[in-house]
């Protein structure tokens, strides 16, 4: 089991080493279009200047590998694992996956990487009618198939689910199902109507539809079944807001970098707007003076419902959310329902 | 101790950039060569922005006492004390 860390102690990166894709799933934040991939030495200098960073601020860092779909670059992924399990700087990383690659030999692989902490999984719903109609013909299967190579093997897995009105009403189920198959953590994350998400917007949850299904699964949650439930993000503290494991302040701005194949530097996937390439502009550059960065750092710039709200200790709402909806990323979450 | 004549202008080292939160008490010199922070109090920072605007030493001072209502003597030296700190932390050069 590796080590989970205090969020002031850490710095997390989600790194899409490519966007290129096996699927094309309706919700996806990408547009389709990918940008190109470094090359492996290339790679190793992004790896670089996130150590260099990692050292200078005297933080342990966290990685995310993930696309696109991360295994699409097998060779070039594994190099990659095998190398930050020799940086001391870095405490742990995990994989984001469709799961639709991940063999036997290749869970077995896995298994072997020292700072692996779990390798997360898509699903959008507890059966293949709901899944598929989203991610396509086949991936339920594929998807449950992965799932079960890595615990054969031993592997920490959790599963992700973007949550719209397509599905939100089955998440108790998907828990079940997860519940029986072993899995580790569950986390969701609201559908954001960016890239191919966009045509999607009319299923975005309401405000009212977003707080019945954050107490329905506060209540699961609190169960304690196998199958950790993940409620550390923005608008879960106004669930429970005397309960310290529920809601997180967004990362942005505060201890999370996002790194897009070709270098380029966001301040979170869901909010792709560019602050500067790791490769040219370095990460100190980027932190310390993007004026985005510093923009959202600044309670006094949060707009409607969010300027001066009480939880904003534990919950400043999603930028991204705002930024898609408003095209003001310091405007209120509009689905806050407050 | 630095120096100075009446004419003469300080400036921010190479890479260094300024940024303020006022309301979270926040005031930071940043190094986007080297990745060093300083974390600074307000006279500090205040000291650092007319730094940056190119302001003259006779200037400088003039303003400082101004700002902070401190006397002539007594805020020449806290300046100047100021100054030599900030010059051997290498966040301003001349």
């Amino acid at each position: 089991m590796k080590a989970e860390l205090n969020a002031t102690d850490e710095f997390y990166f989600q790194w899409h080493i490519t966007e290129r894709c096996n699927k094309h799933c309706r919700h996806c934040y990408q547009n389709g279009h990918p940008t190109e991939d470094l090359p492996l030495a290339k790679l190793g200098l992004v790896l670089d200047r996130m150590e260099e960073a990692l050292v200078k601020w005297d933080r342990q860092g966290s990685l995310s590998f993930t696309g696109g779909e991360p295994f699409i670059r097998r060779t070039e992924l594994f190099a990659l694992m095998d190398r930050v399990d020799q940086i001391p700087s870095f405490t742990y990383y995990d994989i984001l996956t469709n799961g639709s690659l991940i063999s036997g030999d290749i869970a077995a692989a896995l298994k072997d990487q020292r700072k692996l902490r779990r390798v997360q999984v898509s699903l959008e719903g507890s059966a293949s009618a709901i899944n598929d109609a989203i991610r396509g013909d086949g991936s339920y299967q594929e998807t449950l198939d992965a799932i079960r190579e890595m615990k054969r093997r031993g592997l920490t897995v959790s599963v992700m689910t973007t949550i719209s009105r397509f599905n939100y009403q089955d998440i108790p189920a998907l828990i079940e199902v997860l519940n029986d198959e072993g899995v580790d953590a569950f986390a969701m994350e609201r559908l954001i109507p960016e890239g191919r998400g966009e045509s999607f917007r009319d299923q975005l949850l309401s405000p009212k539809e977003l707080k019945k299904l954050y107490e329905s699964i506060y209540e699961i949650a609190l169960q304690k079944k196998s199958t950790r439930i993940l409620l550390y993000r923005p608008l879960f503290t106004l669930v429970a807001p005397d309960d310290s494991s529920v809601g997180a302040l967004c990362s942005v701005g505060n201890n999370a970098l996002t790194v897009m194949p070709d270098g380029t530097v966001y301040p979170c996937r869901r909010l792709p707007i560019p602050i500067g390439n790791i490769l040219t502009d370095g990460l100190f550059s980027i932190w310390y003076d993007s004026e985005v960065l510093w923009k959202i750092r600044n309670p006094e710039n949060l707009k409607g419902k969010c300027y001066g709200c009480e939880y904003l200790a534990s919950c400043r709402g999603c930028r991204a959310m705002a930024y898609f909806c408003s095209g003001d990323y310091m405007a209120e979450d509009p689905q806050c329902w407050r | 101790m630095l120096a100075l004549k009446p004419g003469e202008t300080l400036t921010l080292e190479l890479g260094i950039v300024l940024h303020s939160l006022p309301g979270q008490n926040w005031y930071y010199a940043f190094s986007v060569i080297t990745g060093d922070q300083f974390r600074l109090n307000q006279t500090s920072f205040w000291v650092l922005e007319a730094i940056s605007k190119g302001i003259e030493w006779v200037h400088l001072k003039e303003g400082f006492l101004a700002a902070f209502e401190v006397s002539a003597e007594q805020g020449e030296a806290d300046l100047r004390k100021l100054l030599d700190e900030l010059y051997e932390q290498k966040i301003i050069g001349r």
